[in-house]
C-alpha cells in the first residue's frame, strides 16, 4: 500500500467502511510510515474534537462594506462574468451569474492592503481539496426579494453529506408548508449513478395550461455516470470552492469568526465569483436571480476552506438596475438577497450509512427522465488512452474506462483525485473535426506545451486539449491552469495546429475579411488585445482577440437586417456606439445593428462596461 | 438608454425594413402569378448597408409591455394613467384569412383556389394614439389609416406583391384597401395593420400588447405597472434595441419574418386545431429525412440542415442520452397554436419538439442546459424561458451561429 492509498483507506476506516483485508493492509502501512499514521491521529482527533452549536448571529458588516464599495467604485472593475458551459444544476439565479467565475479576475479590489490570511485564501482552497475526505453539514438557506408572483421570502432546511471523491447528497426542504411555495428537492450522486428529484414550478395561462392541484415533481435518474462528469455534475463547490477561486486575485478581508463551532476566515467576493456555489445551493429550487457585482461574505473553515457562511448583498453598482428591470426585482441596496449558514458541520468523519441511497418509489413516471451515460469501467486494464507521465503529488488513480454513446466518437476517460480534488484526461481516436474535442468554447487560446507541441486551453482555464496525430485529448480538472498544462504535456501526445477547416483556426487576414464584408469593424490597436485570429465563413466574419491574463473576446459580425429575437429574458437595452443593443448576461454577449450589420461581441471574461469600452474603440477595416 | 434612442432604433428600423423589404420586391416582382392554391416563392437575401439616422434626443422614450394569452386590462390602464407616460398604444390582433387580393389597377395578385385562404397576421391600432409612437416618416400614414383601410409592413407587402391602393378581400367578404407601406417596425412586424374598429369586425379584436411613451426612470414605471398586475400574471418588458420587433410574443420571429424566410403557404382551417396546408407548398418544402438521435422526420428543407448539426453536435458531445427519441414531439405538424390565435410554427416545418413528456408547456425546464446551448448556436431557440414556459420546444430564429 502507499501513502496516497493509505489515507484514502483512513477515511474510508473512519467511516467504518474499509473490510477486513483492507483494515490489516492500512495497519501495516500505518505501522511503518509516520506521515500516514499523523494522518490518522488526526481524522481521529477531530472525531473527538468536533463540537455542535448554533449560529449566533453573523456581524452586521453591511454598512461598512458597502460604503467601502464606494470608496473603491473608481479603481474597482465591475465583476460581472458570464459562463462559457452552462451546468445542468443551473437554478434561475444563474441566468445571471452561473459560471461568471471563468476566468474571473477581479483586480483592484481596494486601497486596504490585503491581510495575509485574505491574501492566503485562493492558493489555500485550491490546496484544501486534497486534505477533504468527507463532509457532513446541517445548513438554512434563505433568499429575499423574489420576482414575480409567490412569497418574496423563502427559507430552507438543508443537509450536505459528501465522500470523496465524488458521492454526495444534497436535500433542501423549504419551510412553511403550504404557506410557501412548496419547493424542495434531492440530489443524490454516488461515483457513477446520479439523480435528482425537483418540485417543479407551472406557469398557468388561460387555454394553454392548466396546473395541476398537487405540486408536480421531476425527476432525472442517470446511470453509467463517467467520472466528474460535466453532464450530471456534482456541487463540490459546497465542499470546498475551488472553481470561486482557482483563477482569483486577492479577496477583501473580513476578519475571523466562529461558525458553528468552527473557526472560519472571512473575504468579501462578489456573487459572481461564488457563482458555482450558488448554483450548487439552489440546485432544484428555483432560487432567485442574483446580479454578478453583487458584494458577497463568505466565511470558509480556517482549516478545511470548507463554506460554512454566505451573504449576498444587494449593491449600488450603476449596472444593477438594468438588470434588476429584467429580472423584475426590486432590491434595496445593503438588503440581504441570499444567506447561507451552516448550523453543524463534521469535516472528516463518519458518513451515514446510506447517506447516498436513492430514494425508493422513483419508477418511472410523468416528469421522469432516465438517461445512460453510456460509461462502462475498463475495470483496472488499460483503456487505450494515452498514458500520463506527470501527476500532480498526491494524486492516485480513480475511475478510468471508455464512453460509448449512439453516433458518438469512442472515448478512453482515465481520473485521478486527491480528496476532493480531481483529474481527467478524456481522448478519442474517432474525433470528425469542425472544432476542438472537450467543449471549450469560442475564446480558446493556444498554449506552448514545449517538447509536446501546441495545445489549446479554453477561456476558464480549466481544460486544456491537444490535435494529435490520430488522437484528440482533452485534461481538465480542479488543480491549478499549470498543473493541466503539465499533465497534457507529459501524455506523449504531440500538439498541433488545428486543420483550417476548425472552428478554432485563423483563415484569412484582416484585408480579406473586410472584402467579405464590407463595412467590417476591427479592434483598434493597443486597446490591451493582441491582433485578432479571423475567419471568414461566406460573409460572417469572426475575430478572436485575446488580452492579459484570461481576457478575450469574440466578435462576429454578418450582414442582416434585424437582431435575432431575444431568447434568454434576460437582456437589457444598452447604448453601443451611439446605437441602441442588448446585453445578455446569461450568455455574456453584447449585440447591436450597425450599417446592415449585425455585430456581435461575446466574452466570458469581460464584463458588459468592458465590452461596450471594447465596441467603441472599433474601427473600419 | 439615452432619451431618443429608441426613436433612433425605430428609425433605423425603419430604414433596414425599407431595405429589406425593397429587395424582397425586387426579388419577387418577377413571380409567376399564383396557382392554386398558391405556390410557395423564393426569399431573398438580407440586405447590405444601410446608414442610420442620428437620435432627436428631445423625444420619449418607448416601452413595450405585453402578458401572455392577451393583454391584463390593469396593466394598460396603469400605464394610460401613470404620470410619466406621455403617450400609449393598445394593440390588438389575430389571425385573418385572406381570399383575394388586387393590384391598384385592378389586376389580380392573390387567387387562393375556392375554400382556401392565405393568413394573414393583423394587428388593430387606435391611428391617432399609435401614430405617436412610430418614427416620423410613417406617423402620417398611421395616423391617416380609416375604417376599411389597411396598412402593410414592407415585408407583407414584397409577400403580396402590392403597394398602396391595392386590396385585400378577406374570409366573410370584407375588403381592405391598402392606403400605404409602412416599416415592419411601425406595426410590431405584422404583416396588415388597421384600425380597432376594423380589426374587431374582422374578430381580431383581442389586446395584444401596448407601447407607452414615457420619460424618467424606466424601472420605476415598470414597478408601478406591475403592481397594477393580476395576481398571477407575468409580464414582458421590453425596450428598442431589446427585441427586433416591439410585439407581444417578441422571442420568436413574427410570421411575416418567417414567410420571407420558409415561403406562405394557402390554408384551409380543420376541426381541432388541425389545419390543411398548400399541397404545392408542402411538396417543394416539407422533406422527410432520417436526423440523428430522434429518426425519420418530416421537416421544412431549409432547417433541416441546422437540426442534423445540432443532433450531431448532441452526438458528438456524447450527449445522445439528453434526448429521449420517445419523447421526440415532431417537427412539421401543420396545426393552430395551443390558443388558438397564430399558426404554430410547427405548420411551416421549423420548429421540434424534445423530451417533450418531461417537459410539458407551462412547467420550468427540466432539459439539459448544454443541449440547449447547442441548439441555440445552431439559430433554434428553446421555449423553456419564455414567459409560459414551453421548455419541449426548439424553434427556428436565426441561421446558425459560426
Amino acid at each position: 500500500m502507499i501513502c496516497d492509498d493509505a489515507l484514502a483507506a483512513v477515511s474510508e476506516h473512519a467511516d467504518g467502511e474499509l473490510d477486513a483485508p483492507g483494515a490489516d493492509r492500512l495497519a501495516a502501512h500505518l505501522a511503518g510510515c509516520a506521515e500516514c499514521r499523523d494522518f490518522d491521529r488526526h481524522v481521529r482527533d477531530l472525531r473527538a474534537g468536533l463540537r455542535f452549536e448554533p449560529v449566533t448571529g453573523a456581524p452586521d458588516i453591511a454598512g461598512p462594506v458597502l460604503a467601502r464599495l464606494r470608496r473603491d467604485a473608481g479603481r474597482q472593475i465591475d465583476p460581472a462574468r458570464r459562463p462559457e458551459r452552462r451546468r445542468p444544476l443551473v437554478a434561475a439565479a444563474v441566468a445571471a451569474v452561473a459560471g461568471l467565475v471563468a476566468g474571473a479576475t477581479f483586480v483592484g479590489l481596494g486601497a486596504t492592503p490585503p491581510s495575509p490570511a485574505a491574501a492566503g485564501v485562493p492558493a489555500r482552497v485550491v490546496a484544501a481539496q486534497g486534505t477533504v475526505h468527507s463532509l457532513d453539514a446541517d445548513f438554512r438557506l434563505s433568499e429575499d426579494g423574489r420576482p414575480g408572483p409567490g412569497p418574496e421570502r423563502r427559507s430552507f432546511a438543508g443537509h450536505l453529506a459528501y465522500r470523496a471523491p465524488e458521492s454526495l447528497a444534497l436535500t433542501l426542504a423549504e419551510d412553511g408548508g403550504a404557506r410557501g411555495t412548496g419547493a424542495a428537492a434531492r440530489l443524490v450522486v454516488d461515483r457513477d449513478h446520479w439523480w435528482q428529484r425537483t418540485a417543479r414550478a407551472c406557469s398557468p395561462a388561460a387555454g394553454l395550461v392548466r396546473c395541476p392541484e398537487v405540486r408536480a415533481t421531476a425527476t432525472r435518474a442517470v446511470a453509467d455516470r463517467a467520472p466528474f462528469s460535466d453532464a450530471s455534475p456534482v456541487p463540490l463547490e459546497l465542499v470546498t470552492p475551488v472553481d470561486s477561486f482557482a483563477l482569483a486575485g486577492t479577496p477583501v478581508d473580513l476578519g475571523t469568526r466562529t461558525v458553528a463551532g468552527r473557526r472560519a476566515v472571512g473575504v468579501r467576493v462578489t456573487a459572481a465569483q461564488v457563482a458555482p456555489l450558488l448554483a450548487g445551493l439552489g440546485a432544484g429550487v428555483d432560487l432567485r436571480p442574483v446580479y454578478p457585482g453583487d458584494p458577497a461574505e463568505l466565511w470558509l473553515d480556517d482549516q478545511y476552506l470548507v463554506p460554512l457562511a454566505l451573504l449576498v448583498r444587494a449593491g449600488d453598482d450603476p449596472g444593477r438596475a438594468p438588470w434588476a428591470r429584467s429580472q423584475g426585482v426590486a432590491d434595496r441596496p445593503g438588503a440581504a438577497v441570499v444567506r447561507f449558514t451552516v448550523r453543524a458541520a463534521t469535516v472528516n468523519g463518519p458518513v451515514a450509512a446510506g447517506a447516498f441511497a436513492v430514494p425508493g418509489g422513483a419508477g418511472p413516471g410523468a416528469g421522469e427522465v432516465r438517461a445512460d451515460e453510456g460509461f462502462r469501467s475498463t475495470r483496472g486494464r488499460p483503456t487505450g488512452g494515452p498514458v500520463a507521465t506527470y501527476l500532480p503529488p498526491g494524486f492516485r488513480r480513480y475511475r478510468a474506462g471508455t464512453v460509448a454513446t449512439p453516433g458518438g466518437p469512442g472515448v478512453a476517460v482515465q481520473s485521478w483525485t486527491d480528496g476532493r480534488a480531481w483529474l481527467t484526461v478524456r481522448s478519442t481516436p474517432d474525433w470528425p473535426g469542425g472544432h476542438l474535442f472537450g467543449d471549450l468554447g469560442g475564446e480558446v487560446r493556444p498554449v506552448d506545451l514545449g517538447g509536446a507541441g501546441r495545445g489549446y486551453a479554453g477561456a476558464d482555464g480549466r481544460r486544456v486539449a491537444l490535435h494529435g496525430r490520430g488522437v484528440d485529448v482533452v485534461v481538465e480538472g480542479s488543480v491549478p491552469a499549470a498543473d493541466l498544462r503539465a499533465v497534457a504535456a507529459g501524455l506523449g501526445v504531440r500538439g498541433e495546429r488545428v486543420p483550417a477547416g476548425w472552428a478554432e483556426a485563423a483563415t484569412a487576414t484582416r484585408r480579406a475579411a473586410a472584402t467579405a464584408l464590407p463595412g467590417l469593424l476591427v479592434p483598434r490597436a493597443g486597446g490591451g488585445f493582441a491582433a485578432p485570429a479571423v475567419r471568414v465563413d461566406e460573409r460572417t466574419v469572426s475575430q478572436v482577440a485575446s488580452g492579459a491574463g484570461d481576457r478575450g473576446f469574440v466578435l462576429v459580425q454578418a450582414p442582416a437586417a434585424h437582431l435575432p429575437p431575444p431568447s434568454d429574458g434576460d437582456e437589457v437595452g444598452v447604448t453601443v456606439r451611439g446605437r441602441p443593443g442588448r446585453y445578455s448576461y446569461g450568455l455574456g454577449q453584447l449585440d447591436w445593428i450597425e450599417d446592415g450589420v449585425a455585430r456581435s461581441l461575446r466574452s466570458g471574461t469581460l464584463t458588459l462596461a468592458d465590452l461596450v469600452g471594447v465596441a467603441d474603440r472599433l474601427e473600419r477595416a | 438608454m439615452r432619451p431618443g434612442a429608441s426613436v433612433a432604433l425605430v428609425v433605423a428600423a425603419g430604414a433596414l425594413g425599407t431595405l429589406g423589404g425593397a429587395t424582397v420586391m425586387a426579388a419577387l416582382q418577377d413571380a409567376p402569378a399564383p396557382a392554386s392554391p398558391t405556390p410557395a416563392r423564393a426569399v431573398a437575401p438580407p440586405p447590405r448597408t444601410v446608414a442610420l439616422r442620428p437620435p432627436a434626443p428631445a423625444d420619449p422614450a418607448v416601452l413595450l409591455a405585453w402578458t401572455p394569452d392577451g393583454l391584463d386590462p390593469g396593466l394598460a390602464a396603469a400605464l394610460a394613467a401613470d404620470p410619466a407616460v406621455e403617450a400609449t398604444s393598445v394593440v390588438a390582433g389575430g389571425l385573418v384569412d385572406l381570399v383575394a387580393s388586387r393590384r391598384a389597377d385592378g389586376t389580380p395578385v392573390d387567387r387562393p383556389a375556392r375554400g382556401w385562404a392565405i393568413p394573414l397576421d393583423l394587428v388593430a391600432l387606435d391611428p391617432a394614439a399609435h401614430a405617436r409612437l412610430v418614427a416620423v416618416p410613417d406617423r402620417a400614414a398611421v395616423a391617416g389609416l380609416g375604417p376599411g383601410q389597411a396598412l402593410l409592413g414592407r415585408t407583407s407587402a414584397a409577400l403580396r406583391r402590392l403597394g398602396a391602393g391595392g386590396t385585400l378581400t378577406l374570409a366573410g367578404g370584407r375588403t381592405l384597401a391598402v392606403t400605404a407601406v409602412v416599416d415592419d417596425a411601425a406595426i410590431g412586424g405584422a404583416e396588415v395593420a388597421v384600425d380597432r374598429a376594423t380589426g374587431a369586425a374582422l374578430g381580431a379584436g383581442s389586446d395584444r400588447y401596448l407601447l407607452a411613451a414615457y420619460r424618467g426612470d424606466r424601472a420605476a414605471l415598470e414597478a408601478r405597472a406591475r403592481a397594477a398586475l393580476r395576481q398571477d400574471a407575468a409580464v414582458r418588458f421590453r425596450g428598442p434595441g431589446e427585441t427586433p420587433f416591439l410585439r407581444n410574443g417578441d422571442a420568436v420571429l413574427p410570421q411575416a419574418q418567417i414567410k420571407a424566410r420558409f415561403g406562405e403557404f394557402a390554408y384551409r382551417r380543420q376541426p381541432g386545431g388541425a389545419i390543411a396546408e398548400d399541397p404545392a407548398w408542402q411538396a417543394q418544402n416539407i422533406v422527410a429525412v432520417d436526423l440523428p438521435i430522434v429518426g425519420r422526420v418530416r421537416c421544412n428543407r431549409a432547417v433541416v440542415g441546422a437540426l442534423a448539426g445540432a443532433l450531431h453536435d448532441v452526438q458528438r458531445a456524447n450527449l445522445a442520452s439528453l434526448v429521449d427519441p420517445a419523447g421526440f414531439g415532431g417537427c412539421w405538424n401543420p396545426r393552430m397554436t395551443r390558443s388558438g390565435g397564430g399558426l404554430s410554427r410547427h405548420a411551416w416545418g421549423v420548429a421540434v419538439d424534445l423530451n417533450t413528456g418531461a417537459n410539458p408547456t407551462g412547467f420550468a425546464s427540466v432539459q439539459d442546459p448544454r443541449l440547449v446551448e447547442v441548439f441555440r448556436r445552431w439559430g433554434l431557440t428553446s421555449g423553456a424561458d419564455w414567459l409560459v414556459p414551453d421548455a419541449g420546444h426548439f424553434e427556428y430564429v436565426a441561421p446558425p451561429a459560426p
